[in-house]
């Protein structure tokens, strides 16, 4: 007879900076986002890849299905649950919002970037909603070459653009990119992935 | 695959005039996504997609590719990655690429 191995590993916590990227590829069946050896994505594999600058706080994600449960008279706790609704996200407070393909990202189905002459500029009306690839990155504890990343393939930002501006603070704006389903997907890959390198 | 180098010795070296090569531009500028060195068509783009192969083909060429990848179509029409595709879904799509690039 033996005991049972336990699963003390403080390697497998997370206590690191991310990165954001948005504008990501999207991989297909059974593929993964492609990274360069720095942890980056391959600048060929995702030729419109954008980095989302400097964070306040960090990043967070969020992966939080809800259940429908069904229960019968016959027993006081429920005896079966399904899916019912799924939220998935990545959000932060960006600071660097004096970039306006950021700002643009942030605003979807309402924001047109134009560059008159001197200037950048955003208008503001209605236009599609498009959506975005996006992706948290991170070096790994146990091997800074290799790294782990959330990504979620289809994402709009559901907290629009607002700022603070003070002589004290930072005018940083909090985005939530919160994923859509692609439908046209397998079933069981149609929000996004979570991998690390081994 | 063929290199940038492979393809000038093949035509005498600098100043003759290269043969057209699959994701390079006449001028050969590799299009969005193919790599400048080996060729490699790492993912497609839209934009690109029109550029090399023309507005109409390209944006077949884009859809098509979305599907028989397993990408799904998307509003906007995000990049694609062609990194890790295995099987029948790489097989597919290397059929529509290598079929679009003959034409």
């Amino acid at each position: 007879m033996a005991g049972t191995a336990t699963g003390w590993d403080t390697l497998e916590v997370i206590q690191t900076q991310a990165q954001i990227w948005a504008s990501l590829a999207i991989p297909g069946a059974g593929a993964e986002l492609t990274l360069y050896t720095d942890g980056t994505p391959d600048a060929t594999a995702n030729p419109s890849a954008k980095h989302l600058g400097h964070t306040a706080e960090g990043a967070s994600l969020l992966v939080k299905p809800s259940y429908n449960e069904f229960s019968v008279d016959e027993s006081p706790a429920p005896f079966k649950r399904n899916v019912g609704g799924m939220e998935i996200a990545i959000a932060a407070n960006l600071v660097q919002i004096e970039d306006f393909d950021l700002a643009e990202l942030l605003l979807p189905g309402v924001a047109t970037q134009s560059a008159p002459s001197g200037k950048k500029k955003l208008t503001f009306g209605l236009k599609a909603v498009t959506y975005t690839s996006i992706a948290i990155i991170w070096p790994r504890e146990t091997d800074s070459t290799k790294f782990g990343a959330f990504h979620i393939y289809r994402a709009a930002n559901d907290e629009g653009l607002a700022a603070e501006f003070g002589r004290t603070k930072m005018a940083g704006a909090p985005v939530s990119f919160k994923g859509h389903a692609i439908t046209s997907r397998a079933t069981a890959d149609q929000y996004g992935a979570y991998w690390i390198q081994t | 695959m063929t290199t940038r180098s492979d393809a000038k010795e093949a035509t005498g070296g600098a100043g003759a005039a290269q043969p057209h090569r699959a994701g390079f531009s006449k001028e050969g500028k590799a299009y969005p996504g193919v790599d400048p060195d080996t060729g490699e068509r790492k993912a497609l783009t839209y934009e690109g997609a029109q550029k090399e192969f023309g507005p109409k083909t390209g944006a077949e060429l884009y859809h098509a590719v979305a599907l028989a990848g397993g990408f799904g179509r998307v509003e906007g029409n995000p990049d694609l990655s062609l990194v890790g595709l295995d099987g029948e879904p790489r097989e597919k799509v290397e059929k529509i690429l290598a079929n679009a690039e003959k034409e």
